[in-house]
């Protein structure tokens, strides 16, 4: 490459599929940087820029759908908007009406398609509630199962003492089966206990979680 | 995934959309960026910003034009003309929607400073 003439030359062949905006941009830029390089430092920045055939295709796969990036501003409602993106393409209106009415289109097609989501949305909700309370009830049962273990093992130990003197043999027996029983009971108590205190707590952190997720910036979405 | 999102975001207490936002390649670049012009109250140029950014991030010099584009068409910087040796020179100026985006990247930029110093050094703040 002898000069930054030649460069421009074949670089603008290279933009030649961009819209006409995205060329003149492109094209002034490097005009521009190239006189601010300054002819000493000509060879550097075309070392550095790489040949106009790299450059061009670099540039070409930024802009040629042009994508309208998205807003900091937007991301709060990015996932509802995916749909609607195409509607802001490119539009140099104001944000805020474009957001507002892409929400409008958003709250309208989610009543419309109703009928689709509307089961699927309510059968998760209720396995999610189903799983949770079955938690819960799991937690329960195991303190009230300890709580009739421990009975039944403290009262077959009593009864094993009280006939020890009529039939000993028999006494000895239920008394093994007695203790036995009681520490069942001990085990499903600490179960139990686990459970609610350990369990119960992270399962409502995870709801709570899901739930806040469409409300919350980030694009993994829940069903909402 | 859900659930695997917010297991990771529990453990380390790192917010997932901030992760995402900086990690991005295009996110740290463009803040760079920003921050860069908004130290020239009177607008700078294409070469220069491309200096300034180099004497600090190892970038190459033909990803900076695409980065001021895009900062064009989201309103976060400002073009003009200024005429110079004979020929239009053109400067970029930050736009008050560029010091929005940019405040809020310096705030994202704590929390995850704060939560990478915790994973790396161990330091445990108050929680």
């Amino acid at each position: 490459m002898k000069n930054k003439e030649e460069y421009l030359q074949a670089l603008q062949n290279e933009l030649r599929a961009l819209p006409a905006e995205e060329q003149d941009s492109a094209m002034e830029y490097y005009t521009d940087y190239f006189n601010d390089a300054g002819e000493e430092h000509f060879q550097e920045v075309v070392e550095e820029l790489g040949s106009p055939e790299k450059l061009g295709s670099y540039i070409r796969t930024k802009f040629t759908c042009v994508p309208a990036t998205q807003k900091q501003n937007e991301d709060k409602h990015e996932d509802k908007q995916h749909a609607s993106n195409k509607s802001s393409f490119n539009s140099q209106t104001p944000e805020k009406q474009a957001s507002g009415l892409n929400i409008l289109l958003v709250i309208v097609l989610l009543l419309l398609t109703f009928p689709v989501w509307g089961p699927i949305l309510l059968s998760f909700l209720g396995i999610v509630f189903g799983l949770f309370i079955s938690f819960i009830a799991l937690g329960f049962a195991g303190i009230i199962g300890a709580i009739a273990l421990l009975g039944a093992g403290i009262s077959l130990c009593i009864a094993s003492f009280v006939a020890f003197f009529t039939e000993p043999l028999t006494s000895i027996l239920s008394l093994g089966c007695g203790i036995f029983i009681l520490g069942l009971g001990i085990l499903a108590a600490v179960a139990g206990i686990w459970l609610c205190i350990k369990l119960v707590p992270r399962i409502i952190r995870l709801i709570v979680k899901v739930c806040q997720m469409p409300f919350n910036k980030n694009k993994k979405g829940g069903q909402a | 995934m859900i659930f695997f999102i917010i297991l990771l975001t529990e453990v380390y207490y790192i917010p997932y959309s901030i992760i995402m936002k900086i990690t991005t390649s295009t996110g740290m670049l463009d803040s760079v960026v920003l921050a860069i012009v908004a130290l020239e109250a009177d607008g700078t140029y294409g070469y220069k910003i491309t200096q300034d950014v180099r004497n600090i991030m190892d970038v190459s010099e033909s990803t900076l034009y695409p980065v001021l584009r895009r900062l064009q068409k989201d309103n976060c910087l400002d073009t003009y003309d200024v005429a110079i040796d004979g020929r239009n020179r053109r400067y970029y100026k930050i736009t008050s929607n560029g010091m929005i985006v940019l405040d809020q990247f310096r705030h994202d930029w704590v929390l995850y400073k704060k939560s990478i110093d915790k994973v790396l050094f161990g330091v445990e703040d108050e929680k």
